[in-house]
């Protein structure tokens, strides 16, 4: 009995032996991330209110849904031109008429394909003046969007819109036509749908605890390349030193919106590194020229000419800040570099005041929305002071305040950040044309300009037909002030990420370190 | 009166901290009435060449003492400005605390048990409120203004002042000579004023002292959450909620404004404790 047991023990023992190293050379060979899932852990910078993409324009809403859901197109992140990604290919067939080809093959995360019926439900769901979808009038140029066999969608406008094409893919909020499942969303409830999000993309959601954390999942159906984190653990930190903290002390991996202040701090530590998009969000510094007293000119050119910009970005901002004449961003086609900023001149506004009676501006200001927001507001607010304007500022709560500017109720002036990922100068209508309603700014030239520009099918002459309309809102003092500020995002050395999708993340993009 | 002027000598031997206290208090509330004149530096200038400087640091403008904020603005100055605003915001908010909760008390322990039924059914719903609850919806509803923020402190103050005048004034009114001046056919304002309000008057003093530093506190907190008195310079509340993006990177904005605060509560607390043993020995006892 004994030896047999000793023979057992020793065979056992070198079996385990074996298997062990067995294992470990599994693991050794192998690479990292097939032994065990990936799992990253971001902190956003605000909650999230809906996920169901066509009822939402919330920042971090849309962070979430860009990776549930996918677009017809996207853009070549080099080449700043549109590439299909649902679709197979597109093409005018007329001014006025679209024609797309799906991609065969794509699943959605109940396993069911992606069809042509899929995208004329997703497209009417917009349209569905019932939903009263924040997308409606980017898309409400189409008049009908017809099957033609199952993988063929065909749009036809009401008139020629050149940018239409741009509005089917995923960056920059004009547009943002994300293909959902109509089996799935038909005849449902819209108010549960929100909280269970189905789409194509490359993450599932597997959890959501209301206002706690959110938790993606890898869908291993995914019709494209499979990305490299299995598992996205999201919770929500709207505080910046709590979030900035979070991230040095290895809570979580990823951070958006690192503070200016803290970037050199988390540089210097070697856990850490921060990633900056320089196609962050661009603000602008609005103000109200459909009511006194900004519908006088000259007031609005006393205004603009008090502050110094420059000197507020460069101390502000540092090297994440640049301050441009025109309301768009640098990578936008028909940006005009030759128009520069309101030069600093407060002699000049004091002249401009000197005959009117003293203006009070009774404002509403945020603090943490935007990169270093209350610090602008006190440099602007006390500038303003020093050409003879009287400000009391008020500091509102985000979610109020843009409640306010959607009914134009928010003050004489604020500041609002624009995602130009569309590259794409139609944006200005969102902040500058009357049917807007974000738009402070109501002005029948304007109106008439960018309709001309929106029929336009000739590139040259459209960016023409722009250069104008920068040069009049320019002329016009229609906006005091206008500046980009680099997207920051804090990583763990773990990870790493080619930040070009401005401010989303989006987890597929993000590598392990090597 | 010869009493207590040979006992102090002894006394403020005894008390270093009452005297500390009364030091601290004395500069705060010069600071509070000539502050403008005392800060180093304008207050309000900002410059953004020199912003977050720590404290001792030195730019164009002078040395800031104790640093430079966000924006460049002077910490010291802006402690110094902040004094009046904390103060007077807070005092005045007392004052008419006492004035409505003395008020009410007084008449409901003269009255009738019917009104003294109100005040304490009113009393009871006012304290089963949270305070800030109440205070961020109403200044909240309506735009911060200094006349809303004084109403809305008093509003969180009042209550004991009612309390206390209330339970006093139904202790005095059993006197005799209560009786005897019912008797002279006096009126009820003379009998309240000049026979129940001397009666109680101490005990109100040492609470209403108390009740300041609860009042400062809460207007700091209101300025804290966005919601406290309008000014150009922060007060102390906004200055700490500034400066809580910068706690790992500028201690000094919040240090500072914190310490302020809390060295303004404390001595008038130790100020209201020393009033209490002094006026009323009785409760100092207990």
């Amino acid at each position: 009995m004994k030896p047999l047991q000793s023979s057992t023990r020793s065979t056992l023992k070198r079996f385990a032996l074996g298997a062990l190293s067995a294992m470990a050379l599994s693991f050794a060979s192998g690479p990292a991330w097939s032994a065990e899932p990936v799992t990253a852990r971001v902190a956003l910078s605000g909650g999230l209110d809906r996920l169901d993409p066509s009822q939402t324009a919330n920042g971090t809403d849309l962070v979430i849904v860009t990776q549930i859901y996918e677009t017809l197109l996207e853009i070549d992140y080099a080449t700043k031109e549109l590439k299909p990604k649902l679709a197979q290919s597109y093409r005018a067939v007329s001014p006025t008429l679209w024609e797309i080809k799906l991609r065969k093959g794509v699943k959605f995360h109940d396993g069911s394909e992606m069809t042509a019926e899929d995208v004329k439900f997703s497209i009417e769901r917009i349209l569905d003046p019932k939903l009263s979808s924040p997308h409606f009038s980017q898309l409400s140029s189409i008049k009908d969007v017809r099957v033609v066999d199952p993988y063929t969608v065909e749009i036809e406008t009401k008139v020629p819109d050149p940018v239409l094409m741009r509005r089917m893919q995923p960056l920059g909020g004009s547009g943002r036509l994300f293909i959902m499942s109509k089996k799935y969303y038909e005849g449902k409830d819209n108010a549960e749908l929100a909280n269970t999000p189905m789409g194509t993309g490359p993450y599932k959601l597997e959890s959501w605890e209301k206002g706690q954390r959110l938790v993606l999942t890898r869908f291993e159906d995914y019709w494209g390349n499979k990305p490299e984190i299995d598992k996205g653990i999201y919770t929500f930190i709207p505080e910046n030193a709590t979030r900035v903290n979070a991230l040095v002390q290895g809570e979580v991996d990823i951070i958006q919106r690192v503070p200016i202040t803290d970037v050199e701090r988390l540089e210097k530590s070697d856990k850490v590194h921060v990633i900056a998009s320089p196609n962050g969000l661009v603000h602008t510094l609005l103000l109200d020229s459909s009511k006194p007293p900004f519908n006088d000119i000259d007031v609005r050119k006393a205004f603009a000419h008090a502050l110094d910009v420059e000197d507020m970005v460069e101390g502000l901002l540092g090297k994440y800040g640049r301050v441009y004449g025109v309301p768009m961003s640098e990578n936008v086609v028909q940006f005009d570099a030759s128009i520069k900023p309101y030069a600093y001149d407060p002699e000049l506004s004091k002249r401009l005041l000197k005959d009117k009676a003293p203006i009070k501006l009774e404002t509403f200001t945020s603090d943490g929305r935007y990169v270093n927001d209350r610090d602008f507001y006190n440099v602007i607010n006390r500038q303003l002071e020093e050409v003879g304007f009287k400000v009391t500022p008020q500091t509102l709560e985000w979610g109020r305040l843009i409640n306010m500017m959607q009914n134009r109720s928010a003050g004489p002036f604020y500041i609002i950040g624009w995602d130009f990922g569309e590259g794409d100068a139609s944006k200005i209508n969102s902040f500058l044309h009357s049917s807007s309603a974000l738009s402070i700014t109501q002005d029948a030239e304007f109106d008439r300009l960018a309709a001309l520009a929106g029929q336009e099918i000739d590139p040259a002459k459209r960016t023409k037909i722009f250069h104008d309309i920068q040069k009049y809102v320019h002329d016009q003092y229609f906006i005091a002030a206008i500046w980009q500020a680099a997207a920051l995002y804090g990583f763990s050395k773990k990870f790493t990420w080619e930040a070009n999708s401005g401010d989303t993340l989006l987890l597929h993009e993000v590598k392990v370190s090597k | 009166m010869q009493q207590t002027a040979k006992r102090r000598p002894r006394w403020v031997k005894g008390n270093l901290v009452f005297l500390a206290a009364s030091v601290v208090l004395l500069a705060l509330l010069v600071f509070a009435v000539a502050g403008d004149a005392l800060a180093p530096i304008d207050p309000a200038r900002q410059s953004l060449r020199s912003r977050l400087l720590p404290p001792g640091a030195e730019s164009r403008l002078g040395i800031h003492w104790l640093g430079t904020d966000s924006v460049g603005r002077d910490v010291l100055s802006q402690i110094i400005a902040g004094a009046r605003p904390a103060i007077a915001v807070s005092a005045a908010a007392v004052a008419l605390a006492v004035l409505v909760g003395v008020g009410l008390g007084m008449i409901a322990g003269y009255r009738s048990k019917r009104m003294a039924d109100a005040l304490l059914y009113v009393t009871n719903i006012q304290l089963a409120f949270p305070f800030f609850l109440l205070a961020v919806t109403v200044v909240g509803i309506l735009r911060p203004s200094i006349p809303l923020v004084i109403f809305v402190i008093a509003l969180g103050c009042w209550v004991p002042f009612a309390r206390i005048a209330y339970s006093e004034t139904l202790v005095v009114v059993e006197q005799e000579y209560i009786e005897a001046v019912h008797v002279m056919r006096g009126s009820v304002p003379r009998i309240l004023f000049r026979h129940v309000l001397p009666n109680i008057l101490p005990n109100i003093v040492v609470l209403a002292t108390f009740m300041l530093g609860s009042a400062i506190v809460m207007e700091s907190g209101l300025s804290f959450v966005g919601l406290g008195v309008p000014t150009a310079t922060p007060t102390w509340g906004r200055m700490l909620s500034e400066g809580r993006d910068y706690m790992q990177t500028a201690w000094w904005l919040t240090v500072f404004p914190g310490a302020a605060i809390f060295l303004l509560v404390l001595s008038i607390n130790v100020l209201g404790e020393h009033l209490r043993d002094r006026i009323s020995p009785k409760k100092s006892s207990n």
